[in-house]
């Protein structure tokens, strides 16, 4: 494997700590430390441009201009003064609030949204936790981000979040299934887990987007479903359920959940990228960072364009597509994974 | 079927994506108003307006408050005219009932306040109203000199007309007759010497000279 | 000012010294976020103040939440009946402070033309305190964009509403002097 930019940058920054001190624990705590903070930073980066993003590019389709006016031209302060102005509104607590369930909600929401961030490779070999089952783990901890919705819902003591909660879990419920089966096919192509080897497999301009088309869109479609985007954005159905389970948080509560939606965002533009765009690789002429940055930020732009395009779609509609729709067809992909593979005697 | 319909939506967001905005900046691109646009406060002329206060009757919601006056011709003039914003439902009655067509939207729709009490927007203004005064003391000062000059021409008249009466006694009701008509002359003749001279001294001296004739006489 | 004053000349333009209440009320008032609270034909035009003519996502309040607990301003758009005057006051007090109110229309400022009728309101400030008045029936969008400026004005500068307030209350005086 060859050193791209950032592992290389890693392991001079590893050399550099170890020759200073002389322990390699220390190195490896100070590695990980700019790591995670790096981490951290790039959420909050998505968090911030994001919101931004998503009103210019929102305003654009609808043939208007977006914020144009606090910061220059282009309005480029207006999600810090958002996010200043969430920092200091007064923080309600509910009267006949689960205080404990109330409280832990968004923070629990926001830790498997950032925690996801840890497995994918930015560039070769730049990935903080290298587990060769990374794709297992991965789904495993995004998974649990459905029960602090029902938390959140249950806590608030209002009908409204209530039944919000029950909405959104058994939305994201029905689309793990198609999510997880749709990447079946890559698997069974790459015959490994770790996230690194299957964006390896994609080297040569042999995407996963030409050979599994179909799990490709299923993918999309269950992605954009899990993070609660229209079209199937219930949670947030302002016609419908005010705010869903967020109905009874304020200021930086809410801004918490603000934050989660946009990180899981880019998690889904990330992992499609990953998994169907091929990664960091691209030609030589940029490092494999910027590549993978170009691919997740068009594909958040994708993922946008479908929120400004369609409508939202009802609750028996998404589960009705869900089952019925979805998981046959990510299961019928599968099996013509399988049936191609073994005809060209791959297996 | 199948998603073509949403590939044809995808189609058309994108398509504005990239193309021309219908935006137009507030603040600092205003669009032009129609001419008949209700708006803004209301505008008056003070000269113009009769003061018959048609407006503040035919206002749906009394949101006219008017001050008139009276000069002293007996003609009446807008001394107050407060038009209450808030109150206002811009439904054009007052302008429409109005005779002389004073009335009119100065179409300035960017009048938002943070009190309530500045809501209230008088059609007059200050230098108006001392127009106004200026005006009425004017007419003031006319009303009185043409009333003086009435006055002593009524006299002088009377005073003549008993000369005559008391000279042509023996005379013929004819002579008295033929005298009638050259009276009423002098009379506006009388009358317009002094109003043209305004000698208001010198038309008390005759009132007071052919009083004391009158008297001298009587 | 004073502060402001101390840093060196040549040093202007690139040091920017602010009090943290300034800084927050910057961005209170440059993120105001309304509740979507029409009642009648006034919200019509607030929603076409949100589209694309009159846009008003340029000054960054396009973002209408459903939601009382995560909204700044309550634009009572239309006429406040008896019967909605404790739901709306029950809107105002769940919104989290600091929070506004803006009064549009005729029928919010003074009752507009029902004024006599049994059932309606005479204008909300009986019930709820004004921040901003906004004549017009309705008003124009661009009338509401400039009310909403005016509250911005009002957020960044509190201490402006005051000596208004103040020039009317001497403005009066005189009248009734006169009188």
């Amino acid at each position: 494997m060859e050193i791209s930019f950032l592992s290389g940058l890693a392991l001079w920054l590893r050399g550099e700590i170890y020759a200073l001190t002389g322990l390699p624990i220390l190195s490896d705590l100070a590695l990980d430390i700019i790591g995670i903070a790096l981490l951290l930073g790039i959420i909050s980066m998505a968090a911030i441009v994001f919101t931004y993003g998503e009103r210019k590019v929102c305003a654009f389709m609808q043939v208007r201009i977006g914020p144009n006016r606090v910061g220059g031209r282009f309005g480029l302060l207006q999600p810090v003064a958002d996010m200043l102005k969430l920092m200091s509104k007064e923080d309600i607590v509910p009267e006949g609030a689960d205080k404990v369930l109330w409280a832990l909600s968004p923070a629990l929401l926001f830790v498997p949204a950032a925690l996801v961030y840890a497995f994918f490779p930015f560039d070769a070999g730049a990935v903080l936790a290298d587990v060769n089952v990374g794709v297992f783990l991965l789904f495993a901890i995004s998974g649990q981000a459905v029960l602090p919705f029902l938390m959140g819902g249950y806590a608030s003591n209002n009908k409204y979040s209530m039944v919000g909660g029950f909405r959104v879990v058994s939305q994201m419920i029905s689309y793990e299934a198609p999510l997880l089966f749709s990447l079946l096919g890559i698997l069974m192509i790459t015959g490994s887990m770790r996230l690194e080897d299957i964006v390896e497999a994609q080297s040569g301009g042999l995407w996963f987007i030409f050979l599994q088309p179909l799990a490709f869109v299923i993918f999309l479609i269950s992605a954009v479903a899990e993070t609660n985007r229209t079209p199937f954005d219930l949670v947030e159905g302002e016609s419908e359920i005010i705010a869903g389970p967020f109905t009874e948080y304020s200021g930086m509560r809410w801004a918490l959940f603000f934050l989660a939606e946009y990180a899981n965002l880019l998690t889904a533009a990330i992992l499609a990228t990953t998994f169907f765009l091929g990664g960091y690789l691209g030609p030589d002429f940029l490092p494999g960072f910027v590549w993978f940055g170009i691919k997740a930020v068009l594909m958040v732009f994708v993922i946008m364009w479908f929120r400004w395009t369609f409508p939202r779609t009802r609750v028996d509609q998404i589960l009705t597509f869900g089952w019925k729709a979805m998981l046959p067809l990510s299961i019928l992909n599968v099996f013509l994974t399988g049936v191609v593979m073994c005809a060209l005697g791959l297996v | 079927m199948f998603g073509k319909g949403l590939l044809t939506g995808m189609g058309v967001t994108i398509k504005h994506f990239f193309g021309k905005k219908e935006t137009f900046c507030y603040p600092e691109e205003k669009l032009p108003m129609a001419e008949g646009f209700r708006g803004g406060d209301l505008t008056m002329d003070w000269r113009v307006c009769i003061g018959c206060q048609m407006c503040a009757m035919a206002c749906p919601n009394k949101a006219l408050d008017l001050t008139v006056v009276t000069d002293a011709k007996k003609k009446r003039h807008m001394k107050y005219y407060i038009h209450k914003t808030g109150r206002c439902l811009f439904c054009n009655l007052c302008v429409e009932v109005c005779p002389v067509h004073t009335l009119q939207w100065d179409k300035n729709y960017a009048n938002s306040t943070w009190n309530k009490e500045d809501m209230v927007h008088d059609a007059m203004t200050d230098k108006d109203r001392a127009d106004l005064d200026i005006f009425l003391s004017d007419v003031e000062k006319k009303a009185k000199a043409e009333a003086e000059a009435k006055a002593k021409a009524e006299a002088e008249a009377k005073a003549k007309a008993e000369a005559e009466a008391a000279e042509g006694k023996p005379e013929t009701p004819k002579a008295e007759t033929k005298a009638a008509p050259p009276k009423p002359e002098a009379k506006a003749e009388a009358a317009k010497k002094p109003a043209a001279q305004n000698a208001a001294p010198d038309a008390e001296k005759k009132a007071a000279a052919a009083e004391k004739k009158k008297g001298g006489e009587a | 000012m004073e502060l402001r004053d101390r840093v060196p000349e040549s040093l202007r333009q690139n040091v920017l010294i602010l009090k943290v209440d300034e800084l927050f009320r910057w961005a209170h008032a440059n993120s105001i976020w309304p509740l979507s609270s029409g009642l009648a034909c006034c919200a019509i035009e607030m929603m076409s103040t949100a589209t694309a003519r009159f846009d008003l996502s340029r000054f960054g309040y396009e973002v209408f939440r459903p939601c009382p607990r995560q909204a700044d301003l309550l634009i009572v758009a239309g006429t406040l009946t008896y019967k909605m005057a404790d739901p709306i006051v029950r809107l105002y007090e769940e919104m989290p402070e600091p929070k506004y109110v803006i009064a549009m229309g005729s029928c919010a400022i003074a009752g507009g033309p029902f004024a006599d009728s049994y059932s309606v309101v005479e204008g909300i400030d009986e019930v709820l305190p004004v921040d901003v008045y906004i004549p017009g029936c309705p008003p124009r969008p661009e009338a509401l964009i400039d009310g909403m400026l005016k509250l911005r004005e009002k957020i960044m500068h509190p201490e402006r509403v005051a000596a208004e307030r103040a020039k009317w209350a001497e403005r009066k005086k005189a009248k009734e002097a006169k009188a």
